[in-house]
């Protein structure tokens, strides 16, 4: 005879609990008990049976002000992902907290001489925690502004692709969530190249302020423009994708923000190519969460 | 909770980066015209920041935003 909890909500829960009196909070998903001492004892929902993002740990981007990752491959003591120069893609999950105005979500890093990392050639930001924009001023001739590339969830986990097609001088973003596949929303033409990636990376931050909120699985491909198929198969029914399955995608980076080192330190170890060097970082108070929601 | 201050650029080599959230010089995150910075840290002022404006979260981001900070070039 199986037993059947009775249930609340995080804003109903009982006000005057007894000691081991336990519900199931159908909001949250968690499972709560009263400890008799004036506190709620809960019991974190950490998935269900069917896949769901993220997996254990994700990169928190605290309070929008200029935390981050960060490759910076300008540095010394990182090695350059790759040239950039053609064919590339670059996939993310990330789940914004804030949404007012625009968060930038991701650019490339590009090196000046006096105040490093300002801005970066290629930045992706989302105005109002919904409308994708793409800004890319790699060269002289194949700039683009996107200020409407599609749109994403606010306050959910996000699934962005971003391809650059050289044989078909294109640009594709694809967008999807957690529940919804990726689709392809937007198309550039356009022969721009995105070399500025050479000298690293930065998630979280663009020309825009920062975002808050989590990024996670952070993948980026030199030489290889993923094909609508590959794309879906990252995202992989809305969980983590492992790229060592499939060696075919073979990323140059692939950052799953702390759930290589137990969510220890400051360094985003990169899984296919394994060694410092080639690590991003958590910058400026970004700290490895384990939250799970 | 976290505080923030803002400093001129110059007096960037004065930053005790075990003090604050910032990691280092290479992270600090600078205006559009290069001559300001800032910092922040949880707990009281550091030392070093004594006689800065103190601000709130709400506070600076609402600076960061700003013409100062942020630029609204596309291309």
């Amino acid at each position: 005879m199986p037993t059947t909890i009775p249930t609340v909500t995080s804003l109903t829960r009982p006000g005057s609990p007894s000691a081991g009196d336990a519900y199931y909070e159908t909001d949250t998903k968690n499972y709560i008990i009263y400890d008799g001492a004036g506190f709620w004892r809960i019991y974190n929902n950490d998935g269900s049976s069917s896949p769901t993002f993220p997996n254990v740990y994700s990169a928190e981007l605290i309070d929008g002000t200029d935390d981050r990752v960060m490759y910076n491959s300008t540095s010394g003591n990182q090695t350059s992902l790759g040239s950039f120069t053609g064919d590339m893609s670059l996939v993310l999950w990330f789940k914004q907290s804030s949404y007012s105005s625009y968060k930038g979500i991701l650019s490339s890093y590009h090196h000046l001489s006096t105040n490093d990392g300002v801005q970066g050639k290629f930045d992706i930001d989302v105005y109002n925690g919904v409308i994708v924009r793409l800004f890319s001023r790699d060269s002289n001739s194949g700039g683009f502004t996107d200020t409407n590339a599609g749109a994403v969830s606010a306050g959910n986990w996000n699934f962005i692709a971003h391809v650059v097609d050289t044989s078909a001088s294109a640009h594709y973003t694809y967008l999807g969530t957690t529940t919804s596949s990726p689709t392809l929303t937007n198309t550039i033409s356009s022969s721009q190249t995105l070399e500025d990636f050479a000298n690293g990376f930065k998630l979280g931050d663009a020309n825009q302020p920062n975002m808050s909120g989590y990024v996670d699985d952070f993948a980026i491909f030199d030489g290889k423009a993923l094909s609508s198929a590959e794309v879906a198969t990252i995202w992989n029914n809305g969980a983590s994708f492992n790229y060592a399955i499939d060696a075919s995608l073979n990323p140059v980076g692939w950052y799953r923000m702390g759930d290589d080192n137990s969510g220890q330190g400051t360094a985003v170890q990169n899984k296919v190519n394994t060694g410092s060097s080639y690590d991003a970082t958590l910058e400026n108070g970004a700290a490895f969460s384990s939250t799970v929601y | 909770m976290r505080t923030y201050c803002i400093i001129d650029a110059s007096e960037v080599s004065a930053i005790e980066f075990d003090q604050v959230l910032q990691s280092s010089v290479k992270s600090l995150k600078y205006s559009l015209d290069g001559t300001k910075t800032f910092v922040k840290y949880e707990g009281t002022q550091p030392f070093f920041l004594l006689g800065k404006t103190e601000y709130t979260h709400e506070e600076i981001l609402s600076i960061l935003s700003g013409p100062e900070w942020t630029s609204d070039e596309v291309i």
